[in-house]
């Protein structure tokens, strides 16, 4: 398509059936925002009922029994399924991809535009399962056989088939977009830019993409299974009829734990674009990073049985599985200090996009640490399914899912609308959302050491759980949800009216090297008027000898 | 950026074509989906509570066997017709195109056929755990085997219409080979 051709578009194709990535990454943005409002509200309700037991909840009412049960699935499902992955990959990717690494689009646009649609219909399904008889799934985000299998069991005959058709839906859309990212990367790359001048978010997207398309098949397949068993009584789940309900347990940790990383190295990545931005120096051991992200997702396959320590699996499995998963410290811890180390000595700015990038590293070092005790057997079967493991992983999730996607949203702002977010604004946000944050999960460990087990509605019916001081604790992470919660107002206030308010950004506000910082903001249909080609690596900063302390990869000398 | 040392991308030959490149990626999915399958089969089959056939059934063996020779056969025949392609033979592309679409039909005809009397003879998927797995796992491949005729449609309303571009067909070759290959596998597997 010609450049006048991209120019003259109806709203409805510019903005609803557009082809262009650009378009495509906001709207994945968009409905990943609105979803994680949705999310955020459920956990509200839930931990309104942890805390006070039995009171109505202001903005909902009563949590029945079935209610929390449904809303702590949906938070769950939506806040990974439909919030970390849309954003992250999807958002992100879409936006970053063709801009960074110099090229006019995806190699399939259309591919691209059918993933939205898919992704789109996923959202409303899994929206409606609140509206049937009976309500929305309530078995859990991993949806365990028999309570997820029998609708005698879930009481949820329609909203167990919805969530999972939802569910099933959304991997096809990630799917057709993981192939354009792949096949986007390998094939459309700008002229001169080698394997080892891609930025890292590129590199870790794709990453991270193939580790996906490697392990959602068997989650589809066990899907397809659980659907049969929903529907027909089949019975690949139920030891009854022959079948293993321990099957689905790995066929959905096989793709369940790969999942992690899936989310975490789109993480990574926005932090590695950050951090040498606004340390104003060149990123630490880029093929270091490379090759411990690779050997994370490699070793991310062989992870998963450490979710079933408790399943009742083979004990001697169990010790493979112990010896893997602390063995994946390794990388990861590996790249958090190589990403320490591209700040030491740098010139720090420590705008809203650095600080969320740096809190990033800090609480995602601790959910790594209080891992190792769920990944070591022994330890995790006293740990298994209470509130330790929950903050656990919301110290992980919650790193990767809020505070790098906040840090790529202050850092590319700009490029996506062309106007600036307000830093103050930014930094009540940030400061309003980190201190909340620990306030919520930090007790949640202590209380589930304690034993609080993670599924239990009322602790009012276990006295040794309902003494006052586990009850204080619990209030203080309620409390500090509904304030983490209201110091979103800020972002969301900051985020509108810098659309049409905020100071202009011009090109390359932060005077950063990588391609998309040398076009327009926000950039026009086709990207560049001429398309760039490079000469250099993406992280040339302070580099001794240059009158300006960075050097755009474009430019040939 | 100084225009006169823009090199323009058409000069970055890629390795291989996008859309040959995409549908490598995809076959790696199916390959771990058909791996999936497999393997709960294999994990239920060792469990065996209740594994032996019901009573008066007998899975079609010899003919599926030879069903199997008619799928490798429409296989081979889009490598021919690819081949003839590339050579710019376009008239026998197109035949071998056609004979590769009729032995792909002739194939799962076959298995639909052999599904209706096995149904007739009573193996039901919900009354018993080998027919779930075997109609689960039939099932799919027969699934992929019209997804594949859709497509191998498809190149051939192309070629006829002179629109098919060789890395179009060369990853429709890919995607029916994967069909075609996988097919012996599952056959095995639970036929014997």
């Amino acid at each position: 398509m010609s450049h006048a051709e991209h120019a003259h578009q109806s709203i409805w194709q510019k903005y609803i059936f557009s082809t262009d990535h650009k378009v495509i990454g906001l709207q994945y943005l968009f409905t990943g925002m609105f979803m994680a409002l949705l999310g955020g509200f459920f956990s509200y309700a839930f931990r309104m009922q942890m805390a006070f037991p039995g009171k109505d909840v202001p903005l909902w009412g009563l949590v029945t029994a079935g209610e929390y049960n449904a809303l702590i699935t949906n938070h769950g499902t939506i806040m990974i399924f439909w919030v970390a992955m849309p954003v992250l990959i999807a958002a992100l990717g879409n936006f970053l991809i063709p801009l960074m690494i110099g090229c006019d689009d995806m190699v399939f646009p259309r591919i691209n535009r059918l993933s939205f649609q898919i992704f789109f219909l996923s959202a409303v399904v899994l929206l409606a399962s609140f509206f049937v008889p009976g309500g929305a799934f309530a078995g859990a985000w991993t949806a365990y056989p028999p309570l997820s299998s029998n609708p005698d069991y879930s009481l949820t005959p329609l909203g167990s088939v919805l969530w999972l058709i939802a569910v099933a839906l959304e991997f096809v859309a990630f799917l057709l977009g993981g192939i354009n990212f792949i096949t986007t990367m390998m094939n459309a790359r700008a002229p001169g830019m080698k394997m080892y001048d891609i930025p890292i978010l590129v590199w870790m997207i794709v990453i991270a993409s193939i580790v996906f398309m490697a392990s959602v098949g068997p989650l589809v397949a066990g899907a397809v299974m659980l659907l049969f068993d929903q529907l027909f009584a089949v019975g690949f789940y139920n030891p009854a009829k022959g079948g293993d309900p321990i099957l689905w347990q790995h066929l959905f940790w096989f793709f369940g734990h790969p999942e992690v990383y899936v989310v975490l190295l789109p993480a990574m990545g926005i932090v590695a674009e950050i951090l040498p931005v606004f340390a104003r120096k060149k990123l630490f051991g880029y093929k270091t990073i490379l090759y411990t992200a690779i050997a994370t997702g490699t070793l991310s396959m062989f992870v998963w049985a450490h979710h079933q320590f408790v399943a009742g699996i083979d004990p001697r499995m169990a010790n493979v599985f112990t010896i893997t998963t602390v063995l994946i410290s390794i990388p990861i811890a590996e790249m958090v200090f190589v990403y320490i180390a591209t700040l030491y000595k740098g010139s720090i700015e420590f705008s809203s996009a650095m600080l969320f990038a740096l809190s990033f590293l800090v609480t995602f070092l601790l959910g790594g640490v209080t891992g190792i005790f769920l990944g070591a057997s022994a330890s995790d079967i006293y740990f298994h399914d209470t509130y330790f493991v929950l903050a656990h992983f919301h110290f992980t999730f919650v790193p990767i899912a809020i505070l790098a996607v906040f840090a790529g949203i202050y850092y590319w702002y700009p490029k996506m609308f062309g106007r600036m977010m307000n830093e103050t604004l930014g930094k009540i946000h940030f400061w309003g959302t980190i201190i909340t944050f620990h306030l919520i999960f930090l007790p949640l460990f202590y209380t589930g050491a304690a034993g609080d087990h993670r599924r239990i509605y009322n602790y009012d019916n276990f006295p040794d759980l309902a003494k006052p001081y586990m009850n204080d604790l619990r209030i203080i992470a309620t409390i500090a949800l509904i304030f983490m919660l209201l110091f979103q107002i800020p972002f969301l206030y900051n985020f509108v009216v810098s659309w049409k308010k905020g100071a202009k950004a011009g090109k390359n506000p932060w005077n950063a090297n990588t391609l998309e910082w040398t076009t327009e903001s926000p950039p026009p249909h086709g990207n560049w008027k001429e398309l760039p080609s490079v000469y250099r690596g993406p992280y040339e900063y302070s580099v001794p000898g240059r009158a300006s302390d960075f050097w755009p990869q474009n430019e040939k000398a | 950026m100084s225009t006169a040392s823009v090199v323009m991308p058409t000069s970055r030959r890629p390795a291989l074509p996008n859309a040959v490149l995409g549908m490598l990626i995809f076959i790696a999915t199916e390959v771990m989906f058909f791996t999936a399958l497999i393997s709960a089969f294999l994990v239920i089959r060792r469990e065996r509570v209740t594994w032996a056939l019901p009573a008066g059934i007998q899975l079609p063996v010899l003919t599926t066997g030879l069903n199997t020779l008619v799928l490798i056969a429409s296989g081979a025949f889009l490598l021919w017709a690819g081949r003839e392609f590339a050579r710019h033979r376009t008239s026998s592309a197109q035949s071998w195109l056609l004979r590769s679409f009729l032995f792909g039909g002739v194939f799962v005809g076959v298995q639909g056929y052999e599904w209706l009397q096995l149904g007739k003879f009573g193996l039901s998927a919900t009354e018993h755990i080998f027919g779930a797995l075997f109609f689960l796992i039939i099932g799919s491949h027969a699934l992929h085997v019209l997804a594949g005729l859709v497509g191998l449609g498809m190149m051939y309303w192309k070629l006829r219409r002179n629109t098919l571009r060789l890395p179009n067909l060369r990853a429709m070759q890919m995607y029916w080979s994967l069909v075609v290959l996988i097919w012996p596998i599952l056959y095995t597997l639970v036929y014997f």
